[in-house]
């Protein structure tokens, strides 16, 4: 067998050993015991941070918390994201698709620290909406550091990866089926209904499990945005290791999360192969 | 305590992979040198100047490694356990005693050859740490933001003209220093916090948030978004650089926290003690308090005039058992977590 | 598909297209076309691809807004309307049917938008599946459908919904040869037998002809010349339709003496007596349309032939297709009957000449 092919390879394989290594390392460190007061860890190989993570009431009320969450952040990306993307693929003005693509893009492009500095000034106690409320004799509403400014923040972080990725499936529509539609009858609120929705069902279950998958692991919303008082999965976990600082434990807590995130996006995976085996047994 | 929290999630992430894949360090180097594993402000800001004086005395280099947070120091001291590539480690009076815990990583302070050891004053050392500097945990505000202008006690925090209003430090900063104080409030102790959190229920209506990022905290104090900044005294000295004018009470129970110097086991133990009196030395000390506005740690030093309006009255400081926080914070902050979540 | 019911059976209506125009940017695609179809007639648009005929075919159905005219269905104006409320059913060149759908959910997919109620639907349905003979393909889904059943349900989703007009997108495109033939004739006669007005975009001449009571030249966003399909192919006005009606030999004439309504012209030696269809735009330049089976071939020196000789030959069939070449340097292309013989010579002298009756005379 020729040999080149494999050295060419060499360094891609060398990066996945690494993360590979990276990985396995946590998922042993996940089995042993901590040194107490140090960062060192023993065997022998034991369950217990696994029994411990899952009878202790704070990683339950955390995989709640995330799922609850992560769960409205993508129903909101999708609500918001679904129009963007119809747009797109769909709108005949072309500064209308530039302004929403450029919109996009920016989000993709700016810093996520540096978002959640714009948000705060926008949604914070003394921020631009609460002060337009305060001009208009309103009393002023809490936005930023809780549960809202989050989803705010997730939400507009996620919408680039969603819309894009549905933009994708969208464009797969063949217009004439939309024209067919509207040619039998169908107002444009019926053709979508009856005719884009359905058949972009795959696309956007896909689109939903990126942003789901997004949502699940956000920290850096949270961190900034909840002001201390929303708890997601990534943020409980960080704040395990700088209070706890017994590695194995964390490391227990963050692999039943992973698994817990995975069977989540199995359960979207398989709801959009189902789907999409059901249009393709239906197109060629 | 510092750190902003790019480079915490940083260290978050250094502790988990470097922790537990051992990283060997380079051989130590053989000529009179030593390796600081220090933070780049405290260097930049407070040691550079001072380190070169000492090369000139001593005729010992002084060379820097940086630790991005305590944590992420405590975790390459233990990787490079036995052949450290750092001599001196400047770190948290906490997160040294972590590391004492762990009896192959810091040297004993060899107190009989450290001339300015007896100076160090109360709750300043260990046997394997030297106190550098010390803060109090406070309540820095804004004057112009508070009812009446002032603030003189910690029980105002709980009361009306604060409503989402304060900044407080989650349980995971200042190592659980906001429930201690509480729980000494509310008549609980360091053995008993529960009472504390009890209290601290009673303030989520003026809490804006509970920060874990002192920069993000700081700005939102500088813009007014929040007029009260429980904090370390440092933050008064930040924010006045950036021309915004706060001032910085610290009522009975205020906490004493001290960062400091440890020396790491690796053969160059002698030239790291040498370095450690310099340290503790009256002459660095003034340095300390006039140009970092810290609190001397050499009782013949007095605080600089700015760093004495901010520390507590004699008999208000308090200081804990930094081995006993580090056993029970994380069951504090779920308690504390399920108290305050939303 | 031949037999009717009442269940599907389509009023005809009457087209009319007045001054209808639409530019994209400073391309016209459609510029100042008017026609009228009367109820229950099939028209052809014919043309080569970019020659306006679908542009004109989606503005009747609403998915191009024209810039200026007018399209009425039995004097209703149809462009105030969108596309759901025109009563024109379109089939698209790729069928569009929908894939999530079975074939009867998508033949009932216009019943449905309708509201129709369904007791009323089901039997509608199921007519026109019947009528389209494709009722045992009801519960499939188009993926499982080869192209031609795509097509049959294509069409009974069209015809379901009673439409004014049944608009076809070249709905023969992607069907194999010797199907597309059996199909043409299948539609045209269910077509009559419905009696719905219908209209055909198609660039396949043969097609247009087998179909249409009207074709449509179209050439250049322009109708080039419209009329029976008949009168098309032996009657062409210019030499653009000439041409896509397969006229072999576009040779340019001098006008001689008119006698009556036929003239004589002449193109170099050669000699023609033409009938005159009309007298517009003959004056001063024109074009003989000669097919090749009205170049007669003859033996050379034969009174009234000029000198030629076989310049290409082969063989179609039944007939023989010559090149020749006059002596004084005409290329025409000529047929003739083989009767059973081998092909003539090549480089054969012969004379030829043209038959004058079955020529005529177009613009450039």
């Amino acid at each position: 067998m020729p040999l080149r092919p494999y050295l060419l390879l060499l360094p891609a394989i060398a990066a996945f050993s690494l993360f590979a290594a990276a990985f396995v390392t946590f998922m042993v460190v996940s089995f042993q015991t901590a040194t107490p007061g140090t960062v060192l860890t023993h065997g022998p190989a034991t369950f217990a941070n696994y029994s411990a993570v899952i009878a202790s009431p704070l990683a339950r009320s955390t995989a709640l918390a995330t799922l609850r969450l992560a769960g409205l952040m993508t129903l909101l990306t999708a609500l918001l994201g679904y129009p963007l993307a119809y747009v797109l693929a769909r709108s005949t003005s072309r500064l209308l698709r530039r302004l929403v693509l450029f919109g996009l893009i920016v989000t993709f492009l700016s810093g996520g620290v540096t978002r959640a500095y714009a948000w705060l000034i926008i949604l914070g106690n003394r921020g631009l909406l609460n002060q337009m409320l305060v001009a208009l004799g309103l009393p002023t509403v809490r936005l930023a550091y809780n549960e809202t400014g989050v989803v705010i923040g997730v939400v507009h972080f996620l919408l680039p990866f969603f819309v894009l990725t549905l933009l994708a499936a969208l464009k797969n529509i063949p217009l004439s089926l939309e024209e067919s539609a509207r040619n039998l009858g169908a107002s444009r609120w019926r053709v979508f209904w009856h005719v884009v929705l359905p058949l972009s069902i795959p696309g956007l279950v896909s689109a939903a499990s990126l942003s789901f998958a997004g949502a699940l692991s956000a920290f850096l919303f949270p961190e900034l945005l909840g002001g201390g008082r929303v708890h997601m999965a990534s943020n409980v976990i960080f704040e395990t290791i700088l209070t706890d600082f017994n590695l194995p434990r964390v490391a227990a807590m963050a692999a039943l999360f992973l698994v817990l995130a995975l069977a989540a996006l199995a359960l979207l995976g398989s709801l959009e192969r189902r789907t999409a085996k059901l249009w393709a047994g239906a197109t060629r | 305590m510092r750190k902003n929290i790019g480079l915490r999630i940083a260290s978050g992430l250094f502790a988990v992979l470097a922790g537990t894949a051992l990283l060997a360090g380079p051989a130590a180097a053989q000529e009179k040198k030593i390796t600081l594993l220090i933070w780049s402000s405290t260097w930049n800001g407070l040691i550079k100047p001072l380190a070169e004086q000492f090369t000139k005395d001593t005729g010992i280099a002084v060379d820097i490694e940086v630790e991005a947070s305590s944590m992420e120091g405590l975790v390459k001291v233990q990787a490079m356990r036995g052949k450290p590539t750092a001599d001196v480690w400047f770190t948290a009076q906490g997160v040294a005693e972590r590391a004492a815990s762990d009896p192959g990583l810091l040297a004993p302070m060899p107190v009989d050859k450290l001339s300015n050891w007896k100076d160090i004053i109360p709750g300043g050392t260990s046997p394997t740490f030297a106190a550098a500097y010390y803060y109090p945990f406070g309540i820095v505000y804004r004057p112009d933001l508070v009812p009446g202008g002032k603030i003189t006690s910690w029980e105002e925090l709980w009361g009306p003209g604060f409503e989402n209003k304060l900044a407080l430090p989650a349980p995971s900063f200042f190592s659980g220093r906001m429930i201690l104080v509480s729980a000494l409030l509310a008549g609980g102790s360091i053995d008993n916090v529960d009472p504390g959190i009890e209290k601290l229920k009673k303030v989520k209506k003026n809490a804006a948030f509970w920060f874990t990022s002192d920069p993000q905290a700081r700005k939102a104090l500088a813009q007014g978004e929040v007029s009260v900044m429980v904090t370390s005294s440092s933050t008064v000295k930040t924010l006045a650089d950036q021309g915004v004018t706060v001032k910085m009470v610290s009522p009975k129970p205020a906490p004493i926290i001290f960062e400091g110097v440890t020396i790491l086991k690796g053969g160059k133990e002698d030239l790291a003690a040498q370095f450690v009196n310099y340290v503790i030395s009256q002459q660095w000390q003034k340095t300390i308090t006039e140009v970092w506005n810290m609190g001397p740690v050499n009782k013949n030093v007095p605080p600089a005039g700015k760093f004495a309006d901010v520390l507590p009255k004699d008999g208000d400081a308090v200081t804990f058992n930094e081995t006993t926080i580090n056993e029970r914070l994380a069951g504090w902050t779920e308690k504390f977590n399920q108290a305050i979540g939303q | 598909m031949s037999a009717t019911s009442g269940a599907t059976i389509s009023r005809g209506c009457r087209l009319e297209i007045e001054g209808l125009a639409k530019n994209y940017g400073d391309v016209a695609a459609i510029s100042d076309v008017t026609l009228t179809v009367p109820p229950g007639a099939l028209i052809t648009l014919l043309g080569p691809s970019g020659c306006g005929k679908t542009t004109l075919m989606r503005s009747i159905a609403g998915f191009v807004s024209p810039d200026r005219g007018r399209i009425a269905l039995d004097g209703r104006d149809l462009l105030a309307l969108p596309p759901e409320r025109r009563s024109t059913a379109m089939l698209f060149q790729n069928y569009s049917l929908f894939p999530h759908m079975t074939v009867a959910a998508n033949v009932g997919f216009g019943l449905r938008m309708h509201g129709v109620r369904r007791a009323e639907a089901e039997p509608r349905i199921a007519e026109a599946l019947r009528l389209t003979r494709i009722a045992e393909l009801a519960d499939r889904h188009p993926g499982q459908l080869s192209g031609g059943q795509q097509q049959r349900v294509a069409l009974a989703r069209a015809l379901v919904t009673r439409p004014d007009i049944l608009l076809l997108d070249e709905p023969f495109g992607a069907l194999d040869q010797s199907l597309r033939e059996e199909v043409q004739i299948e539609l045209r006669k269910l077509q009559q037998s419905l009696g719905i007005t219908t209209l055909v975009v198609t660039h396949d001449q043969l097609e247009a002809l087998t179909l249409s009571d009207l074709v449509a030249v179209m050439n250049a966003g322009r109708i080039e010349q419209i009329g029976p399909p008949i009168e098309i192919y032996d009657r062409p006005n210019t030499a653009f339709v000439a041409k896509f009606m397969g006229v072999e030999n576009l040779v340019p004439v001098r006008l001689g003496a008119r006698d009556g309504d036929r003239m004589r012209v002449a193109a170099g030696s050669l000699e023609a007596l033409v009938r005159l269809h009309t007298t517009a735009g003959v004056v001063d330049s024109a074009i003989l349309a000669v097919r090749a089976d009205a170049v007669e071939i003859a033996s050379p020196g034969e009174p009234g032939t000029v000198a030629a000789r076989i310049a290409f030959a082969t063989n179609r069939g039944s007939s023989a297709l010559y090149e020749v070449t006059t002596d004084d340097g005409q290329n025409l292309q000529a047929s003739e009957d083989r009767r059973g013989g081998t092909l003539r010579a090549l480089g054969s002298r012969v004379g030829v000449r043209l038959r004058g009756e079955a020529c005529c005379l177009v613009t450039g």
